[in-house]
């Protein structure tokens, strides 16, 4: 035995487990004097608030199944503070990542006096990040990061179809046809308080409990061609550059079922980018101007005065009247667009020459104000046309009744004056026209799909049936007349088609402007059997004043959209038709 | 004479040492249960207690006084090995050369090294045996030592370095060294840094670990609360085998290497982590038993080294998942996932049992 060594072996043994002594003191401190604190930091751990991955939002497609509004997905980047040991590496490290400065990030990773005591101090650092931003700061590896995925709106076609499709923000409002459908596009989303795991996600028995489930939304098939909308958008800025127009819209429907095959408006915006014109304040252009604006329609309006007449029994294509040029009645004189005097003209005639005088005999002479009325309701003026936009208007109809009636009203009225209406109530109307006296729905949904594949279809609905199958025939015979004798430009070659048009002067804060107008053409075809309608109208058209008409400016954008249409449509001309039959 | 020589073999150390592994084993499973890259850890654990178990029977069969006649060679391979390392050896970290791989088994040839450190300093430390050495062999002791211990530290690696510091500290103190008051200041020192370091200034320990090691990432802290949790959420009985929240959720990181001891903490709790420290203070029984009773100071010494080898990183491992050192990779001896760790530690105490099974003097 080495007796020297000896004691010192028992020496460094005694030191050895010395240094055990704290290590077991402070077992003996945290597991059983401290144990119900740390019980209580493992629950708050373990119990937090999850929100469990945002459900995509239904899909928009046109009528063929081409994908207009998708979804691409992006995430939240939040922090939980208390768990950063180094501020300033890890403000150093992520700023780049979450667009902010090094500093403005380390301020936001800074604890405040109220928050050092407590266990969980989460922050939002980042929202919309894609999908490769997330994967560099997930490779960052830092303590404390959280991601929960979402989804932001992908716009397909970028402008096209924009006061179409819309945007829904935040807080659930917006444009277009998604606010309207909006409890079926957006799916259902859940948020809880429960176990998780380190990275905020539920842990499995926890969602086996849930009572809900996340689902997504459903799509929905819009009425639209996307190549028909981009054709038509095409034709509209064309219109809008050569007429020099401050602003237009045209409208495709199909008369038959009510479907809205086009919609086109200048100026537009990119849906996309939608926080960005709220953020100059010019969030007006997300007002889609055919169901928000009404306005004054002028001679267009014509085709309803001539439709009551006719459909009232009172008119037929034998009545005529001496137009003198002027017509007084209720204090106010009514005088023709070129204050001429036509002498004799039959139903035909005035609606060839757009005669306001002739309008407002028919509407004092022989129908009265109460059938003037009774058929301007019956056409759906005054109350919204329920397309399924959101915004839509109910445009401004006086009626007897009113307390601001004025007696002149009925004359002026007649032919589109002192009542405004939208470009939607318009359409529906002349659909009744065109559909054989059977008003329709304008509407832009065609089929709603369920995320179990299970489709509805949305039937064309009946808005009503104003005037008699006979009515609109006579009425449609009159404005294919009205075409081929006075507005040659709207003719289309190899078609034959009806229409309107009209030129509006634009109220204002003292009367009406000086120059200033609004051309419109509405028209279809091709006859018989019409099954396109198309509106177009052109607000304050920059051209001289002897152009400055809706059968110089209007008509012949519908001729060329129409031209196109038909052929695009496969609709073979009138006599290949006819022989055909 | 085999027969006489297995008598003295030290079955008590190896039936610990076994239990320990096993424990080790289970709390592995446990705690990568919900791990997919982390399937095989428990059986790769049992693999190389196996390949450990062998490697000590035969570590023990050869005499370590042939051991001791190699000191130099052995020292020589010290060298080469740590220069290896410090030149070819990498890590996650690029700038940090602390791992070998050979046929992708990662292996940190600092711990083999120790050992091989420890025969030709017991035996350097004996040379003037039965007389304390004299200070020809201290410093001699104290230049190899500081050469292999610079070595280590440039990989850099401070824990290690430490523990290669404690090692020769404890050594040279049993060596029976006249200065005895300067090994024990020594001793002191060295034991009491890691008991200062984090009662200075934040900033200042900040500098002292990035700086010595790059690897201290921004996860530590956050692990040290999760493991204080662990621990304390276990309280006297535990959670229950594989039920810790805290593990068996993943709030615990590394929980089957450095934070193995928490894992134990929550699903085994107060009693359980008693338990183990009970197993390792026989350990340290039936070391301070065969240490007393070996036949010479080499001897002597080897099992001194191997002991401080062992418990140092036990309680620098503890340390830290208590909260009571700063963070440091020292692993928890037979208990943390990892192999050659495993495989070294089995070695060592083959050295001892070698010692135990020597302990007659060479009768020539």
């Amino acid at each position: 035995m080495l007796h020297g060594p000896d004691a010192r072996l028992r020496l460094i043994i005694s030191v050895l487990v010395a240094l055990l002594l704290p290590i077991v003191a402070q077992l003996v401190r945290i597991q059983v004097l401290e144990h119900p604190r740390y019980v209580e930091e493992a629950e708050q751990l373990l119990r937090r608030h999850y929100g469990l991955p945002e459900p995509p939002w239904g899909v928009i497609w046109d009528r063929n199944g081409e994908l207009l509004v998708g979804n691409t997905p992006v995430y939240a980047v939040g922090i939980e503070v208390n768990l950063i040991t180094d501020t300033l590496q890890t403000a150093r490290r992520l700023a780049p990542l979450v667009n902010l400065s090094p500093a403005e990030l380390q301020e936001k990773l800074t604890l405040n006096r109220d928050e050092k005591s407590s266990i969980y101090v989460w922050r939002s650092l980042a929202q919309d990040v894609p999908p490769a931003a997330q994967e560099k700061i997930a490779a960052l590896e830092l303590p404390g990061i959280t991601f929960s995925s979402g989804w932001v709106r992908y716009y397909a076609e970028g402008e096209l179809a924009a006061h179409l499709l819309g945007f829904v923000n935040e807080a659930g409002q917006g444009a277009g046809v998604q606010p309207y459908y909006l409890r079926f596009l957006r799916g259902k989303q859940v948020s809880n308080q429960g176990e998780v795991t380190p990275f905020s996600e539920p842990l499995a028995e926890e969602l086996a409990t849930a009572r809900t489930l996340p689902y997504p939304g459903t799509d929905l098939y819009l009425t639209i061609d996307r190549t028909i909308q981009a054709y038509v958008e095409g034709e509209l800025a064309q219109a809008i550059t050569e007429y020099r127009a401050a602003s237009g819209s045209i409208l495709v429907a199909d008369p038959r079922t009510g479907e809205i095959l086009a919609l086109a408006n200048y100026p537009s915006y990119e849906p996309a980018r939608y926080p960005e014109y709220a953020a100059l304040d010019t969030a007006d252009i997300f007002q889609n101007p055919a169901i928000s604006h009404g306005y004054e329609p002028g001679s267009v309006f014509k085709v309803v005065t001539a439709a009551a007449a006719l459909d009232s029994g009172r008119v037929d294509l034998d009545w005529s009247y001496q137009d003198v040029g002027r017509l007084e009645y209720g204090g106010v004189v009514v005088r023709n667009w070129n204050r001429a005097a036509y002498g004799q003209q039959d139903l035909e005639g005035a609606l060839a020459h757009s005669l306001n005088v002739g309008m407002a005999t028919l509407a004092t002479r022989v129908l009265g104000e109460e059938l003037f009325y009774d058929y301007v309701r019956a056409f759906g003026f005054g109350q919204p046309t329920g397309v399924g936009l959101a915004g839509e208007v109910s445009g401004m109809v006086h009626l007897p009744s009113d307390w601001d009636w004025e007696e002149s009203f009925l004359a002026t009225n007649s032919y589109g004056q002192g009542i405004a209406v939208t470009q939607f109530q318009l359409l529906s109307a002349v659909s009744a026209v065109a559909n054989e006296g059977t008003m329709m729905r304008p509407h832009v949904v065609k089929k709603r799909r369920y995320p179990d594949g299970v489709e509805v279809l949305i039937p064309p609905h009946q808005l009503g049936q104003p005037i008699s199958p006979e009515t609109a025939a006579t009425l449609t015979e009159l404005l294919a007349r009205v075409v081929e004798r006075e507005i040659t430009l709207a003719q289309v070659p190899g078609y034959r088609v009806a229409g309107k048009s009209g030129t509006a002067q634009i109220p204002g804060a003292g009367g009406y402007e000086q120059e200033a107008v609004i051309a419109s053409f509405i028209g279809f075809g091709p006859l018989p059997e019409p099954q396109l309608l198309i509106s177009v109208k052109l607000d304050r058209p920059d051209v001289p004043l002897a152009y400055r008409w809706g059968s110089y400016t209007a008509a012949p954008v519908f001729q060329r959209v129409a031209a196109r249409l038909f052929v695009l449509l496969g609709i073979p001309p009138d006599d290949v038709r006819v022989t055909a039959q | 004479m085999h027969r006489s020589l297995w008598q003295h073999f030290d079955w008590g150390l190896l039936i610990i040492a076994l239990l320990l592994t096993i424990i080790g084993v289970a709390m592995i499973y446990s705690a990568t249960i919900g791990s997919q890259d982390l399937l095989d850890a428990w059986r790769k654990q049992v693999l190389y207690g196996a390949i450990g178990l062998v490697l000590m029977l035969l570590t023990a069969f050869i005499n370590y006084r042939l051991l001791e006649s190699l000191q130099w060679l052995l020292y020589a391979i010290t060298i080469l090995i740590l220069l290896f390392t410090l030149l070819f050896g990498s890590s996650e970290i690029s700038s940090v050369r602390r791992f070998i791989y050979i046929g992708g088994v990662s292996i940190q040839p600092a711990f083999p090294g120790l050992l091989l450190l420890i025969i030709s300093q017991a035996s350097l430390l004996a040379r003037n045996a039965p007389h304390s050495p004299r200070w020809q062999e201290m410093a001699l002791s104290l230049a190899l030592i500081g050469v292999t211990g610079f070595l280590v530290f440039r990989q850099p690696n401070l824990s290690t370095a430490t523990l290669y510091a404690a090692v020769w500290g404890a050594m040279l103190f049993g060596s029976g060294v006249n200065l005895t008051y300067l090994g024990g200041l020594g001793l002191g020192v060295l034991t009491t840094i890691p008991l200062i370091l984090p009662h200075l200034p934040p900033y200042m320990q900040e500098r002292i670990y990035n700086f010595q090691d790059p690897t201290r990432d921004l996860w530590a802290q956050y692990n040290l609360d999760q493991a204080l949790i662990s621990i304390g959420s276990g309280g006297l009985w535990g959670k229950g085998y594989a039920s810790g929240t805290q593990s068996q959720l993943h709030f615990l990181r590394v929980r089957h290497t450095d934070f193995i001891f928490s894992v134990i903490c929550e699903e085994l709790g107060f009693s359980g982590a008693l338990l183990l420290l009970i197993l390792f203070g026989l350990l340290l029984w039936r070391l301070l038993q065969i240490a007393a009773h070996a036949a010479d100071l080499t001897g002597q010494l080897i099992v001194v080294g191997v002991s401080t080898y062992i418990f140092y990183q036990l309680i620098v491992n503890l340390g830290m998942n208590l909260s009571l050192l700063p963070v440091a990779g020292l692993p928890l001896p037979f208990i943390s996932s990892g192999g050659s760790a495993l495989v070294v530690a089995y070695i060592g105490l083959g050295l001892v049992e070698s010692v135990a099974m020597h302990h007659r003097r060479l009768e020539l």
